[in-house]
């Protein structure tokens, strides 16, 4: 039995601090820096300000999709549409924006990725079925939807005034989609550690039916999880349609299972109730990384996508050894 | 023994008790599950200020009582009254909303959130999801009840489950406090814990009681009413047998003397059956309360365990068919047809020719999706296939004979096995089972939820399995089934073996309860154990 009593530090409210080697505490970080150092000293301008903002600008899509993806994750279950309900919202935003303007574009855009993200909570909630099955089903919904507004092509008449505030404008030297990712994050933090939602969230991931014995209703929070999960996939549409001044029926549609790699390389348990946003942040900066790094040094893509499936794997196996110490 | 028993038949108390202290009152309350009467004019008043124990057997109804009280469940008929006014609770939350909660024996709290997240789980000033939660604010009132739960020293940030189960129990007991309550109902809160949490529960109950609450201990331990119980109501199958303060004159041989109707000491006391059976299963080192001793299972015997949840009984079943580690009872340890036998798991146990059937028929037991002969042949599929090929043709043919001496009533073998009545599913069960056991066959409850007919069948197919000279371990809960079934009982309390019945009748009845509920009345039992010992 622990007897210390002193106030606890504010970042382990809910991560795991017992492990000593624990992943996202220790491995990670070090993996980045020495990856980091490799990486400087065989192609010296890895270290210049210009890549770093690249690293940087490179990172956005996936965290933005990651953060849904962990409030879905920590709640016990995850989101497979997030990145066809992005293209969704991404395709549906711009034909407003081109008719009625850049802000009633994003409205649409946010207000698109939220509704669709509610209507699979709703069903994952009232059917009481499983986020895989209805996700996935969403995948495919979004994407069709996509598809038929669209026509099947890409809408490349963004907006100029919106290209240039959010997908190219910069503040204090940062480009304007880091600070959106940096506020998303921010955001979801506060709201995962610090309110009723985020405690509710974490109960009903670590054990659904002591926090519905406890009062709490698990079916209303699990339609604002996936609502929260589709508010992400929106800002995502926001960032990626300025960034690449275009918005694609079919955008990244590798970002989804990424960004379920990036949260469970960073050490969030699948199983939900574990895990915070300092895990997703620093899985999404070794995936970036890794294939920033390839890049520079001119790795080929099959062999970068074999290093960062090796990286997943080896990770995830460090992880359960560390838990099975943690359980003996 | 000479305690007078007039006034305790009715559930009232003696005229010291003014009404005003009367909290909570139960009249004539009856419930109905399927075809299980489970309580039947049930009265009952609890007091403020006071500990009233409800003592009972498995299924006598005690538990039920707590969960229609608490909103749980709805009684079909009778009433409550609650200060004086008659409520209906719809469910527990409105229960709570009174001032009447109850603490599960199963716990639930969320094993990563901290102590003090799970303390104020569902009972959040706030109600927006957006609500900012107060660190600081929430401290000060979780420091309170801790400290009132005897847990002041426990950090409260860390994650609960670090923490061990006893300690968890009474952080789940704080969560009921959080509301304030005037009225909690602990179900079995003891099956859990050891002597030391044991007495810090105790002494929280008694805080509890010295503060003015009503609590209410669902247990089937004697000891508990006798050490901390003002006031203990005896059930039995679903009525309130009698109930009586617990004065200074009351001893466990008098309760178990209400609790079953005989005085434990009635009935003469044989170790062994009186058929001789040849040695199958030695357990070495089996704790008893007269020491570690060897205890053996013989060939064509059925042995039953009986004891209550968390006694011991169940750890020595999962041990012998593999769920756990044999390493995990050390020193005990097993020798099978006289080699040494320490399954790695269900299937090595299996290989040995340990057969099990698992309690639960529908988590543990059935393939819902699958049909009757799949069911069936789970266990047998090695004898009818090939290469990993099954012959289809030899596996009909083997469930249709198997189908046939289990007396089953089926349409057809390819028929959905969910088809079936339970009764039938749980033959289905048996027979797979013991189509594969070839020296020791370890059943949990077996006939539970089935029909008289159905029971009277399986009991049956038992003993003509036990009789071609498999052992059969047989742990139910079902006291009357445990007795008639087997050549041998043994009798588990606080992890160790309290008695041996050999060839058990309807006497021993009294004796076995008496094993089982509480350690005082245990004199009689290590006797027996004593002078067969030596």
């Amino acid at each position: 039995m622990n007897t210390e009593t002193r106030p606890s530090s504010d970042a382990s409210m809910y991560a795991g601090r017992s492990a000593s080697l624990s992943l996202s505490d220790w491995i990670l970080p070090l993996f980045i820096v020495v990856t980091g150092l490799i990486a400087g000293i065989i192609q010296p301008q890895f270290f210049t300000g210009d890549n770093m903002l690249n690293l940087a600008r490179q990172a956005v899509p996936l965290l933005i999709l990651s953060l849904g993806q962990a409030v879905a994750i920590i709640r016990g279950g995850l989101d497979l549409s997030l990145a066809s309900v992005m293209s969704f919202a991404g395709v549906a935003g711009t034909m407003v924006m081109i008719d009625q303007g850049m802000v009633m574009g994003i409205m649409t855009m946010l207000i698109a990725s939220v509704l669709l993200g509610m209507v699979s909570g709703l069903i994952i909630a009232w059917f009481n079925t499983s986020p895989l099955v209805i996700t996935l089903g969403m995948l495919s919904v979004a994407k069709a939807l996509a598809l038929i507004l669209s026509g099947g092509v890409p809408l490349y008449d963004v907006p100029a005034d919106f290209v240039d505030l959010i997908g190219f404008g910069s503040l204090l030297g940062v480009p304007n989609t880091v600070w959106i990712a940096l506020l998303l994050t921010v955001l979801v933090t506060v709201l995962l550690r610090h309110t009723l939602f985020g405690r509710y969230v974490y109960a009903i991931g670590s054990n659904a039916s002591a926090a519905a014995k406890s009062g709490v209703n698990v079916r209303f929070y699990t339609v604002l999880v996936y609502m929260v999960s589709g508010f992400c996939a929106g800002v995502g549409a926001v960032v990626l349609t300025a960034w690449t001044s275009s918005a694609q029926p079919v955008a990244a549609p590798n970002l989804t299972l990424q960004s379920l790699a990036a949260v469970v390389l960073g050490g969030v348990a699948l199983t939900g109730g574990a895990g915070g946003i300092r895990q997703v942040f620093i899985g999404v900066l070794v995936l970036t990384l890794l294939s920033n790094v390839m890049n520079m040094i001119g790795v080929s893509a099959y062999y970068q996508t074999l290093a960062v499936g090796v990286v997943i794997i080896l990770a995830v196996i460090l992880d359960r050894f560390r838990r099975t110490d943690d359980h003996h | 023994m000479s305690v007078s028993m007039q006034k305790a038949t009715e559930p009232s108390f003696s005229p010291g008790d003014t009404s005003s202290q009367v909290l909570l009152e139960v009249r004539s309350i009856s419930k109905r599950f399927g075809a299980t009467q489970a309580l039947s004019q049930v009265s009952m008043v609890f007091l403020k200020g006071k500990i009233h124990c409800v003592l009972g057997e498995n299924g006598a109804g005690k538990s039920t009582v707590g969960k229609i009280i608490c909103g749980l469940h709805g009684a079909d008929l009778g009433e409550i009254i609650h200060d004086g006014s008659q409520v209906v609770f719809d469910n527990p939350r409105a229960a709570r909303a009174a001032g009447i909660v109850m603490v599960y024996q199963e716990l639930s709290l969320a094993p990563h959130l901290s102590v003090r997240a799970n303390l104020w789980l569902g009972s959040e000033p706030g109600r927006s999801p957006l609500c900012l939660v107060s660190r600081r604010k929430e401290r000060d009132k979780v420091a309170l009840i801790l400290e009132r739960l005897g847990l002041a020293h426990i950090d409260m940030e860390k994650e609960v489950r670090h923490f061990p189960v006893a300690v968890q129990q009474l952080v789940e007991i704080g969560k009921s406090l959080m509301s304030d309550p005037s009225l909690i109902i602990f179900d079995e809160p003891t099956a859990m814990l050891g002597a030391v949490e044991k007495e810090r529960f105790f002494a929280v109950l008694r805080t509890l009681r010295d503060n003015g609450l009503a609590t209410v201990l669902v247990t089937h331990h004697i000891d508990d009413v006798l050490t901390v119980g003002d006031h203990v109501t005896v059930m039995r199958d679903g009525r309130v047998a009698q109930s009586f303060p617990v004065t200074s004159d009351i001893d466990a041989d008098h309760i178990v003397k209400r609790l079953t109707g005989k005085s434990q000491k009635s009935g003469r006391r044989r170790e062994a059956s009186e058929r001789g059976f040849p040695r199958l299963l030695d357990i070495e080192r089996m704790p008893t309360f007269d020491g570690p001793r060897m205890l053996t299972v013989g060939r064509g015997e059925v042995l039953g365990l009986y004891g209550v949840v968390g006694c011991g009984s169940e750890t020595l079943v999962k041990a012998l068919v593999g769920l756990v580690p044999t390493a995990d009872m050390r020193p005990v340890t097993f020798q099978l047809d006289g080699l040494r036998y320490r399954p790695r798991d269900l299937a090595h146990a299996h290989r040995l020719g340990v057969s099990y059937l698992a309690a639960g028929r529908a988590s543990n037991g059935v393939l819902p999706g699958c049909s009757i002969s799949e069911n069936l042949m789970l266990t047998q599929l090695r004898s009818v296939s090939r290469l990993g090929f099954i012959n289809s043709g030899k596996e009909a043919r083997c469930a249709d004979e198997l189908l046939r001496e289990a007396q089953v009533k089926f349409s057809h073998s390819a028929d959905p096995i969910t088809s079936l009545s339970g009764g039938n599913q749980q033959k289905i069960l048996l027979v797979r089972a013991m189509a594969a056991a070839r020296r020791v066959l370890v059943l949990e409850e077996p006939t539970a939820g089935v029909d008289l007919e159905a029971k009277r069948h399986i009991h049956l197919r038992i003993r003509a399995i036990a009789a071609t000279g498999i052992g059969v371990v047989v742990m139910s809960s079902d006291l009357p089934e445990t007795i008639e079934l087997c050549d041998t009982v043994w009798t588990f309390s606080d992890g160790k073996v309290a008695g041996i019945y050999g060839s058990p009748t309807e006497e021993d009845k009294a004796a076995i309860v008496a094993d089982v509920v509480g350690s005082q009345c245990l004199d009689t039992s290590t006797q027996a154990i004593r002078e067969n010992h030596s």
